[in-house]
């Protein structure tokens, strides 16, 4: 178990550190934080655009940030032969994958949690089609230049990784920020002000749809990491982004030519993950609370999907050489 | 024995890497891997130190099947891969700390395994940079080191001066023949000064077969039977069978 905890910490620091999730993170961060602005003269649509905007944003990332974190920890490490020191320790192949595994989904839920907790900002920020809260936006996009001055000087004064003091304290920041301004937000507007579902959002209804995004990610990160046992990054990113587009669509199609509840049509929905499932930006648009039974459904399916491709993973991984490089 | 491999075959798909190669090193010996590239010294050492599991045969470790009870036997085994693998982002002290609790170490003990690892391997000025910012031979240093922070009862050394300028090759191979009389070492090399500098015994391996397993001397002995030197023979012995 201690085992289990020290690599999955390590392969989460590792991918923290890595300069080019700190750099994904921030385009996520910057192009939510704008959309409040493209979304402007919408005809009392903001909130619904920036919602929509955010979660793809946060979705799409994901996707690349779980790619990058597996290829980061797993294809690497077997390719240039770090994993011949760890095999050579008292670790088993099983636990080394399942705690690449965790290791890869603790990054990934720091990595959504942020992005979540920036979409809610976005959101409290497009209050106004016309006019944005000017005093949010700076708190945005200043919690942004803070983290990357706190990861500046933790790096100068301790020579510990830039990446990874700027994305723990976004970490903080984002949530804590988020936070104190649905507070004030709630506290400030009138009961009016907030049945009106185009200048106010309740959390209640965002938070499950939020969530959901969590479970998606965590799958991608899981298939990647399968993946990553055999693939380069490239591979494994274009695999990802089949398996994406396809899980986008197929279950509609095979439900119309199959038919809901088929044989095959339930097949196709074991086989490729259903993304619709986690894609609740519809029921948020039309203010409609997530059953709880549905969440816990959904979050049932993306346990047991994670589980069946992490034992993909150890399949692929007992079965694989290591160290090509040094071979 | 501390390090027991019997009859060992090891396959890369239709390719057969190591043919049929049994071992045997005790405490107290040091023994020198040589062969011509792709003879298989790298495989064989991979499975032996029970990263790779082999095609056939045993591999025991101070008595213990490695494929039986892998967690026991690998607590024992002390392995330096070739080209010195690391994780670049960590600090040396770091690096260590973490390869100490893989071990099962913490605290106080682990401190002082750190500090000691750090004081054998001359790694004091650099126990706090980043791995990356280091030349090669720190670099190697530093996975010497992580090697025999649990005191290994067998230590397994690809090329382990590989990369060194000569005061480094000459503080490694000291260390190496400190280490020998509690442990033993098989050091895999291309270094032929090297097998004459600190091994006590040589095992010549081409294609994956055995050609020669015995002492320095015996092997030194066979090169003035031949009026040659260790090159020369390694040359007589290898030629026109590598891979």
């Amino acid at each position: 178990m201690f085992t289990f905890f020290r690599l999955s910490m390590n392969a989460c620091r590792e991918c923290l550190r890595e300069p080019v999730y700190y750099l994904m993170l921030v385009a996520a961060l910057i192009m939510i934080g704008l959309f409040p602005y493209f979304a402007m003269f919408v005809f009392r649509q903001q909130i619904r655009l920036v919602c929509d905007s955010s979660m793809a944003t946060t979705l799409l990332f994901g996707l690349f940030a779980a790619v990058l974190c597996s290829a980061r920890t797993i294809s690497r490490e077997m390719k240039n032969g770090t994993v011949l020191l760890l095999m050579s320790k008292p670790v088993s192949r099983f636990a080394f994958v399942i705690s690449k595994v965790g290791g890869i989904l603790a990054s990934l839920t720091i990595f959504v949690l942020v992005c979540n907790s920036a979409t809610w900002l976005s959101i409290l920020i497009a209050k106004d089609q016309f006019r944005p809260s000017t005093p949010l936006l700076i708190c945005y996009f200043g919690a942004i230049c803070l983290a990357a001055l706190f990861g500046g000087i933790r790096n100068f004064i301790s020579q510990k990784s830039f990446s990874s003091g700027a994305v723990v304290a976004m970490a903080v920041l984002f949530p804590v920020i988020s936070l104190i301004a649905q507070i004030i937000r709630s506290r400030t507007m009138s009961d009016v002000m907030k049945a009106d579902p185009e200048s106010f959002i309740d959390p209640g209804v965002l938070l499950p749809a939020l969530c959901m995004l969590f479970f998606a990610v965590w799958i991608m990160g899981v298939i990647s990491s399968a993946l990553a046992t055999r693939m380069e990054i490239v591979g494994n990113l274009m695999v990802c982004l089949i398996l994406f587009l396809i899980g986008m669509v197929l279950h509609y199609f095979a439900a119309a030519a199959f038919g809901t509840g088929s044989v095959i049509a339930l097949l196709c929905t074991s086989l490729v993950p259903n993304w619709q499932l986690f894609w609740m930006a519809d029921a948020l648009s039309n203010r409609v609370v997530i059953p709880v039974s549905y969440f816990a459904w959904t979050l049932v399916y993306s346990v047991l999907y994670a589980a069946a491709w992490t034992g993909w993973a150890f399949f692929l991984f007992q079965d694989s050489e290591l160290a090509r490089d040094t071979r | 024995m501390m390090i027991e491999a019997e009859h060992l075959f090891k396959r890369y798909g239709t390719r057969l890497v190591v043919n049929d190669l049994s071992l045997r090193v005790n405490v107290g010996d040091v023994l020198g891997f040589i062969g011509p590239n792709g003879a298989g010294k790298t495989t064989t050492m991979k499975m032996i130190s029970g990263v790779m599991p082999p095609y056939a045969g045993k591999v025991r470790i101070d008595g213990i099947d490695i494929e039986a009870e892998p967690r026991l036997a690998k607590s024992r085994i002390g392995f330096l891969p070739e080209n010195a693998p690391l994780h670049m982002t960590m600090t040396v002290r770091d690096f260590l700390a973490y390869t100490g609790r893989l071990h099962g170490f913490s605290g106080r003990e682990l401190a002082r395994r750190v500090d000691r690892a750090i004081e054998r391997c001359a790694l004091k000025e650099a126990a706090g940079q980043e791995i990356e910012s280091l030349s090669k031979g720190y670099k190697r240093r530093v996975c010497l080191a992580q090697s025999i922070l649990h005191d290994p009862k067998a230590l397994i050394m690809d090329e382990p001066t590989d990369g060194l300028d000569p005061n480094q090759k000459r503080q490694i191979r000291e260390l190496i023949l400190s280490l020998k009389e509690e442990t033993a070492v098989i050091i895999s090399t291309h270094i032929l000064e090297e097998v004459d500098a600190v091994c006590s015994r040589v095992f010549l391996l081409c294609k994956g077969k055995t050609r020669f397993d015995g002492t320095t001397d015996e092997f030194r002995a066979k090169a003035d039977a031949l009026h040659t030197d260790l090159a020369g023979l390694f040359s007589a012995m290898t030629e026109g069978e590598q891979a």
